[in-house]
C-alpha cells in the first residue's frame, strides 16, 4: 500500500513548495477532499515540512487520542500542578523585584517614561532651542554606508528587506527581516544592522539596542558601526547621558565609525 | 547528580532554588527570543512557566525518561514551539469567527501531545545518514532543484529528485512504523 501512496509524493511536493499554479493548486485541493489516503500522506508532509518551516505549526494536523488528552487535563489541575504553578508565581516576582532592568521592559513604565522624557523635552525645547536631542537624531540618522544584502542571490527575501526599509518601510521590513532571523541562527552582522535599525525607527528600542550589541560584540569588520547606532538610539531616546558614554567609546579608537563626526556630535551634547 | 536529573528532580518538587536557578539562567534567553517574535515579557513569562508544566506532566504522565540533550537546549527548543503555537493560534483565531472555548488546562494538553509529535518527526530526521539529512532539508527549505544540484555536487536535477524521494519515503517509512505515530492519530 506505501507503494501507491509514494506516487502520491511527487503532487503533495510541488503543492507544499509552492511549485504549482493557481488552477493547479485547486485541482490539487479538490482532490485532496475526495481522498482520504492522499489526505493521510499530504498531512505527514505539512508535518514534515514544519520542522524547517518555524512560522507553522501542527494545529490540528493529527487528532490525538481522547483519553490521553483527558488525563493530562487532569494532571494539569492536580495539586500537584498547582504547587508548581504557585512556585513559579513566587519566584517570578521575587525575579522581577530583583532584576532592574525588567522594570524598564515593562510596557506601562516605558510609556510613563517616554511620555515624561517628551514632556520635559517639551519644556527644554522651549526654554532653549539649541540642539534638542530630537533635532540631534535627525541630523544624524541619515542612514548611509549600509552594506548591501543582495549580494547573495539565493537569498531574495533579505533583498527585498533591504529595500523596504530603504523606501522607509520600517514595519515590513523589520518583519521581514526578524522572521528570517528566528531560526535562531547566529544573524549575520550586516543583518544585524538592517534589524537594527528597523527596530529603532519603530520606536523598539531595548530590542535595537540589542541588535547593535550583537553586532559590538561580533568579529565583523564593521562591528564599530554597532557603537555609533547605540549611540543614536540613545540620543533618539534622550538619553543623553547614556549617548555620550557611547560616543566616548568611538573616540577611543581612530579606525571606529564614524570617529570624526562623534566629536562633532559630542560636542553638540556636552 | 547531571544537571539535566538536577533539574527535572527540582521542578518535580517543586523545589524553589532550583526553580530559581532555571529562571536566573534561561529566562532572559526566552525573553529574548519572543520580544524578538512579536510578543511582550508578559507572554515570554507564560510561556516560561507552560513549559515547566509541561516538563513535569511529562515526566509523571508521559514517561518522559531522559532528555537526551541537554536540559537548556531541550527547555529552549520547548518555549520556542510552544510559542510559534500561541502565535499561530492567534492567527487562526482572527480567522474564525466563532471561537471555541478552550480551558487552559485542555489547551496545554494539547499543546503537550503537539510537542511530543514535533519531536517524534525530528527524531527519526535525526535518524536518517547525513547526506539524507541534508538534502532534504534543502528540500523542506524549498530551495529550487537547480540549487540542490550545485550545493549538493549532484549531476543532474533527475538524480537530485530521485536522491530527495528516496530518503522522504524512508523517512515517512519509519515514522509510520513507530508506535507512538499511530498511537498520536485518530
Amino acid at each position: 500500500m506505501d507503494q501507491n501512496r509514494e506516487t502520491y509524493h511527487d503532487e503533495i511536493d510541488a503543492y507544499l513548495r509552492d511549485e504549482l499554479s493557481l488552477e493547479e493548486k485547486a485541482l490539487f485541493k479538490k482532490s485532496l477532499q475526495k481522498n482520504p489516503e492522499l489526505l493521510e500522506e499530504f498531512r505527514i508532509h505539512q508535518e514534515l515540512f514544519l520542522q524547517v518551516d518555524e512560522s507553522g505549526w501542527t494545529h490540528q494536523l493529527f487528532s490525538p487520542d481522547k483519553k490521553e488528552v483527558a488525563e493530562l487535563e487532569t494532571y494539569f489541575r492536580s495539586e500537584e500542578a498547582l504547587k508548581l504553578k504557585n512556585t513559579i508565581t513566587k519566584i517570578r516576582t521575587t525575579y522581577n523585584r530583583k532584576n532592574a532592568s525588567s522594570f524598564f521592559s515593562n510596557k506601562t513604565i516605558i510609556s510613563i517614561l517616554v511620555a515624561a522624557s517628551i514632556a520635559l523635552f517639551v519644556v527644554l525645547f522651549t526654554m532653549n532651542s539649541d540642539d534638542s536631542s530630537e533635532e540631534l537624531y535627525a541630523q544624524y540618522s541619515q542612514w548611509e554606508d549600509l552594506p548591501s544584502l543582495t549580494s547573495r542571490s539565493d537569498e531574495t527575501q533579505l533583498a527585498n528587506g533591504q529595500h523596504l526599509f530603504e523606501e522607509n518601510k520600517f514595519e515590513e521590513s523589520y518583519n521581514l527581516f526578524t522572521s528570517y532571523n528566528d531560526d535562531n541562527s547566529k544573524i549575520k552582522p550586516s543583518l544585524l544592522i538592517y534589524i537594527g535599525l528597523s527596530a529603532l525607527e519603530l520606536n523598539k528600542y531595548e530590542e535595537a539596542i540589542s541588535y547593535f550589541d550583537q553586532l559590538i560584540q561580533s568579529d565583523a569588520v564593521d562591528q564599530s558601526k554597532g557603537y555609533w547606532y547605540k549611540a543614536l538610539a540613545y540620543l533618539k531616546q534622550d538619553k543623553r547621558e547614556e549617548a555620550i558614554s557611547v560616543l566616548e567609546i568611538i573616540r577611543k579608537n581612530e579606525t571606529n565609525y564614524k570617529y570624526i563626526t562623534s566629536k562633532e556630535l559630542l560636542d553638540k551634547l556636552l | 547528580m547531571s544537571d539535566n536529573t538536577y533539574y527535572i528532580q527540582g521542578i518535580l518538587d517543586s523545589n524553589e532554588n532550583v526553580i530559581t536557578d532555571i529562571y536566573i539562567r534561561f529566562f532572559p534567553k526566552v525573553v529574548k527570543f519572543i520580544l524578538q517574535n512579536n510578543g511582550q515579557q508578559v507572554d515570554a513569562e507564560d510561556i516560561f512557566q507552560k513549559v515547566l508544566l509541561q516538563i513535569s506532566a511529562r515526566i509523571r504522565i508521559r514517561e518522559l525518561q531522559t532528555i537526551n540533550s541537554t536540559f537548556e537546549a531541550y527547555f529552549f527548543t520547548a518555549c520556542k514551539n510552544l510559542w510559534r503555537r500561541e502565535l499561530n493560534k492567534k492567527k487562526r483565531v482572527t480567522n474564525i469567527d466563532v471561537k471555541e472555548l478552550v480551558s487552559e488546562e485542555l489547551d496545554m494538553a494539547h499543546a503537550l501531545l503537539e510537542q511530543e509529535r514535533w519531536e517524534l518527526f525530528k527524531e527519526k530526521l535525526e535518524k536518517l545518514s547525513d547526506n539524507c539529512k541534508e538534502i532534504l532539508t534543502l528540500f523542506l527549505k524549498k530551495v529550487s532543484y537547480a540549487d540542490m544540484v550545485k550545493k549538493m555536487s549532484y549531476t543532474t536535477e533527475t538524480v537530485a529528485r530521485q536522491r530527495v524521494f528516496k530518503c522522504k519515503a524512508k523517512l515517512i517509512k519509519i515514522i509510520k512504523a513507530d508506535d507512538r505515530f499511530d498511537k498520536l492519530k485518530l
